[in-house]
């Protein structure tokens, strides 16, 4: 599974040479238990390079699981992940340098300050010091937290949370950036905000990939989408091959079975007699 | 709806012994019999004060009553977790109750509770005094159903403003910061309980039994004593002030519970302050920050930070060390400044080394996602302890010596307290690879965690001894200087050697320290 490193390369926004010839993430045959049943269960997945990648399912689908095996996380029992033409085992820490990662509830240093937050992300990926400043004062400018820069994280609301999580994610601009259910808790100008973010990061070489119950936020953004469950693979395509003419929230209850409420059943919700 | 509340409360008295089926119950029944044991017990013995030694009797009764008054209030303090929740406000704040049938059925329903009994038998011991009247008993009992509606009622209105308060963070910290003062106070007491016993007793009485007549818990203890002189008009009066007291903590209690109930219970909002100045960088120092700053660096800044008050646990741990290095430095003064100095020492850096990722909660998990170099991360973590302790100690040292004039021992010291931190930093860094404990969440096997401290403890007393037979060895023929530069110099090799092996063992699995330092490794 090691790419031929020879291969063509161009440079992206940043200067950097990017591979063009080799998807942005890959995974064979990933497999994880926790001591029951296989909550990831031979996943195979090829994510295009520049493309937005929605990750949906129900819940206890396993896609945080399979989100922290391909990010290095978490080690499968099986297969085997690549980022950017890097495997994730056994190099973790070097495909970490490639992604970034914002969990559905960002971990961060809560008792650093925003502005002390982003300088600590940076230092541990050895960036330079002016560049972490300038990053820095940009993200938190954009992403709306400039006056909140001197505030502990742990006051921060968890919408603020979550963008001081992406802005640490994006710091050293990685050429993934994986998200878990990225915009639950963000207000719509937030949302809005961080949608052109990503969009300019796409176009800039960056690849998104992020997990989301919100059908419509995958159909609006997502190139293809992949829909997970019981650990396995269920569908995989372009939104509008998934979709099929219908709305890709129907196409997703008609893939993993919707759950139809009886004649009669709660009746007594529609009185008020208590 | 006060019963509803009666029976919620037993039910999760029931639930809060854990276990289930025989040993649940075996659990609840146990409880109670040892709060009835020990109320009779302490009712006995007040009851025996009473008939024999009547005059000495009172103040004692005064004392007692009024440190399990205290006993009550402090809990919800510096256990939050053990008061039963359905007294937090945020619970009950979801159904249709208003604060005063709050308030009645959560002081009935905690009456029915073993800590209560206890309560009350301890202030009806003198109920049973043998030259009581059936009056008098009757009024003891009285008195005795007062106190324990008092003590119910102060710890309860605690709880309903910290129930408000523990919503914030500051208020959490602010939590933290109380039951470490209050830590602090209780270890200064048991110093000092000789000498305040010895104090105590060239103390008037008359004069620390009228102040504490007058106290809530104490007015219900002298109404007690003036019945059973036949003083029944002082005995109303005491009795009233104690009447008025519960219902000023009553009323104190529903204000908690109204007051959540408005909000009014967050931190006050801050005003938006502007970023900072563009030139410098937020975590790293200054000095640092000129030079090169670099993984370690953060890590060490990142520390540095959560001792020095950005992390209430973690500044409460670094005061708290000092404070008891302070005292055993103190007591080893005796054998001269160099004894002081590797005693502070080793208290000041052993008690927090070996739990470098206590405080970071998520924050490990932070750096598991970044890929962040382990071993300088680790390294850095273990340094800002000693950048604090080693200033401490040289302040300590000079003391000493300008109060005993020691002077000439102060660099020897510093030097020996230095080979201590060296070696203490590099065991403590191992253990912090070996078993860690997340002191925010409190996760972790406290177990395994004990005996790798102890086990640090043992091997840092043993090398220090080694030390020590060296020195005794050698001191004549080598000579003091050279011994004990050779001393340090070892002891930092041996620091820097056993900090690397722990970064090499955290960079080889970080996966099992994190799956113990979180809830759920997943």
């Amino acid at each position: 599974m090691t790419p031929d490193r020879s291969a063509a390369a161009a440079p992206d926004v940043a200067g950097r040479a990017v591979r063009t010839d080799i998807d942005a993430v890959e995974a064979t045959g990933l497999v994880k238990t926790f001591g029951g049943p296989r909550v990831v269960d031979g996943v195979d997945l090829a994510i295009p390079r520049e493309s937005f990648y929605g990750i949906a399912g129900p819940n206890g689908a396993g896609k945080t699981t399979m989100i922290r095996l391909l990010t290095g996380l978490l080690r499968p029992d099986t297969g085997n992940a690549v980022i950017d033409g890097v495997q994730v085992w056994p190099n973790p820490d070097e495909a970490k340098q490639h992604l970034g990662y914002v969990p559905d509830n960002p971990v961060l240093f809560d008792r650093l300050t925003g502005a002390e937050m982003l300088e600590f992300a940076g230092l541990l990926r050895g960036m330079e010091p002016a560049v972490i400043r300038h990053r820095s004062q940009e993200l938190l400018r954009i992403l709306d937290l400039e006056g909140a820069s001197d505030r502990v994280i742990a006051d921060y609301s968890l919408g603020m949370t979550k963008r001081m999580g992406l802005a640490a994610a994006l710091l050293h601009s990685p050429r993934v950036l994986v998200m878990d259910e990225p915009f639950g808790s963000l207000d719509p100008v937030n949302t809005q905000v961080m949608e052109e973010m990503l969009q300019r990061y796409r176009h800039g070489g960056g690849t998104v990939v992020f997990s989301s119950h919100v059908m419509d936020v995958v159909e609006r953004l997502c190139d293809r989408v992949v829909v997970i469950e019981q650990g396995r693979v269920r569908a995989e395509g372009t939104v509008a091959d998934l979709a099929q003419g219908r709305s890709l929230q129907q196409a997703f209850v008609d893939l993993v079975g919707g759950r139809d409420l009886q004649e009669g059943e709660l009746g007594w919700l529609s009185s008020s007699s208590g | 709806m006060a019963l509803v509340l009666v029976r919620l409360k037993l039910a999760l008295q029931r639930r809060a012994l854990g276990g289930s089926g025989i040993a649940q119950r075996l659990g609840f029944a146990v409880g109670w019999l040892i709060a009835l044991v020990l109320g009779f017990s302490v009712g006995a013995v007040v009851a025996v004060f009473s008939t024999l030694l009547p005059a000495s009797g009172d103040l004692a009764l005064l004392i007692l009553l009024s440190l399990v008054f205290v006993g009550w209030v402090v809990t919800p303090i510096l256990m939050p977790g053990s008061a039963d929740q359905m007294a937090d406000p945020e619970r009950l704040a979801q159904y249709p109750l208003t604060p005063s049938q709050q308030v009645t059925g959560l002081l009935l329903a905690g009456l029915l509770a073993p800590t209560a009994l206890f309560a009350f038998l301890t202030a009806a011991g003198g109920a049973f005094a043998s030259s009581a009247t059936v009056g008098i008993r009757l009024t003891v009992v009285g008195c005795a159903v007062v106190f324990t509606v008092l003590c119910l009622a102060a710890s309860r209105a605690t709880q309903a403003l910290l129930g408000g308060i523990v919503d914030s963070r500051r208020g959490r910290d602010l939590v933290v910061l109380v039951t470490g003062v209050i830590s602090l106070g209780i270890y200064l007491l048991t110093q000092n309980v000789h000498n305040m016993t010895e104090s105590l007793a060239g103390v008037q009485n008359e004069s620390a039994e009228s102040a504490l007549s007058w106290t809530p818990p104490g007015a219900v203890g002298q109404a007690m004593i003036s019945a059973q002189n036949g003083q029944w008009g002082d005995a109303a009066v005491r009795l009233a002030v104690a009447v008025v007291s519960v219902g000023l903590l009553l009323l104190l209690w529903a204000w908690g519970i109204r007051r959540f109930a408005n909000g009014g219970h967050g931190a006050p909002r801050r005003s938006v302050t502007q970023l900072r100045s563009a030139v410098s960088l937020s975590l790293t120092p200054f000095p640092v920050n000129a030079a090169r700053p670099s993984a370690l660096t953060a890590a060490m800044s990142q520390q540095l930070r959560y001792y020095l008050f950005r992390s209430p646990r973690a500044f409460q741990s670094m005061a708290l060390s000092l404070v008891l290095a302070g005292f055993v430095g103190h007591d080893m003064s005796i054998y001269g400044l160099v004894a002081e100095s590797a005693a502070f020492t080793f208290v000041a850096i052993a008690l927090h080394a070996p739990n470098l990722f206590a405080y970071d909660d998520k924050g490990f998990t932070y750096l598991l996602v970044t890929g962040a170099p382990w071993r300088p991360i680790l390294a850095g973590k273990a340094l800002a302890g000693p950048i604090i302790v080693i200033p401490v100690m040289l302040a300590v040292l000079f003391v000493e010596a300008a109060l005993t004039d020691q002077w000439s021992q102060v660099l020897l010291a510093f030097v020996v307290g230095l080979s201590v931190v060296a070696v203490a930093v590099g065991l403590g860094a191992l253990v912090s690879t070996w078993e860690p404990q997340n002191r925010i969440e409190r996760t972790g096997g406290r177990r395994r965690a004990l005996i790798g401290v102890t086990i640090e403890f043992v091997l840092l007393f043993a090398l220090m001894i080694a030390a020590l037979l060296a020195w005794v060895l050698l001191g004549g023929r080598v000579g003091a200087t050279l011994l004990t530069l050779c001393c340090l110099f070892i002891a930092v090799l041996l620091g820097w050697v056993l900090v690397r092996a722990a970064g090499s063992r955290l960079a080889r699995d970080p996966f099992k320290i994190e799956a113990l330092l979180r809830r759920d490794p997943r």
